[in-house]
């Protein structure tokens, strides 16, 4: 017997369509459906695991304040010597049993990809969608293609990557929060107009 | 609201930190006495003036800090990492 379907942590919010005002230059939503695994290594087993991963995905592990990005996949810097591997969905725990038969007895692999959700907020406005509940600068001098932070928004710890120019940013953020937080993102972004995207 | 520089973050605003207590307090000795145990749980100095603090980076980099913050006009002289050795200021 199968496992039944996974539903979105995001809820009957998360229903493709637009919101907000219409015309303009909308944003788009997209619910990302990806595994999540957060790695904490020890401090002398993070150069040796930083080359592990750098073999297995080809990514060098972002410094501080930094996400790499490889394709899909993603690395996330979100504290000293931890950091989040996202991957689009695979089989059930297959990331973070593949981390863990190679990262070695120092380094933590806890796979938060039920725990955790990410959403894409992308469109010439989604910097200031994002910004009106956001404490970090997202301005361009201040916050890059591929910086990342982790905040609170609308009293939500969430962790924000820029993903490009455009601006695109992924949002990472505690799955039970999920709802309440795109609540609050299609109300920041009703002015502007939004698209809610199928999930990808 | 304080802006307090994460040395791992830079400045964050205050409501992104939790404060978690006197850093001068030391742990006695697992052989200790019950009074030295009781004083490790319950005596404060309490001073009205520089005081170093443990403040996490709650909402952040989840890291422990020492704070070295001044009681009366909230000034934040210092901001370091847990393992760093940090004093208070003369009054």
């Amino acid at each position: 017997m199968s496992a039944p379907e996974r539903l979105s942590p995001f809820g009957p919010e998360a229903k493709p369509g637009r919101h907000g005002a219409a015309g303009g230059t909308p944003v788009s939503i997209t619910e990302r459906r990806v595994d999540i695994v957060q790695v904490t290594a020890g401090r002398e087993a993070e150069a040796p695991f930083a080359d592990i991963v750098k073999d297995a995905t080809g990514l060098s592990l972002p410094p501080a304040h930094q996400a790499a990005f490889s394709g899909e996949a993603m690395v996330v810097w979100v504290q000293p010597s931890g950091w989040l591997m996202i991957k689009p969905r695979g089989d059930e725990g297959a990331l973070a049993k593949a981390l863990a038969g190679v990262a070695g007895d120092a380094v933590a692999v806890v796979d938060q990809s039920h725990g955790k959700a990410v959403l894409r907020l992308s469109g010439a406005r989604a910097r200031d969608v994002l910004a009106k509940g956001c404490r970090v600068d997202l301005h361009p001098r201040a916050f890059l293609t591929g910086s990342a932070a982790t905040t609170t928004v609308d009293h939500i710890t969430i962790t924000v990557v820029q993903v490009d120019a455009i601006p695109t940013y992924d949002l990472i953020l505690p799955a039970n929060f999920a709802e309440a937080f795109l609540e609050w993102l299609l109300m920041s972004a009703a002015e502007f107009g939004c698209e809610v995207r199928p999930p990808t | 609201m304080h802006r307090i520089d994460c040395p791992w973050c830079g400045v964050r605003d205050e409501a992104e930190f939790g404060y978690r207590g006197d850093a001068t307090v030391r742990r006695p000795a697992a052989d200790g006495d019950a009074d030295a145990f009781y004083a490790f749980v319950y005596d404060r100095t309490n001073p009205k003036g520089w005081h170093v603090e443990w403040w996490q980076h709650v909402a952040g980099c989840r890291q422990w800090l020492k704070v070295v913050r001044h009681t009366v006009t909230h000034e934040i002289r210092t901001v370091a990492k847990a393992g760093d050795d940090v004093r208070a200021p003369s009054p």
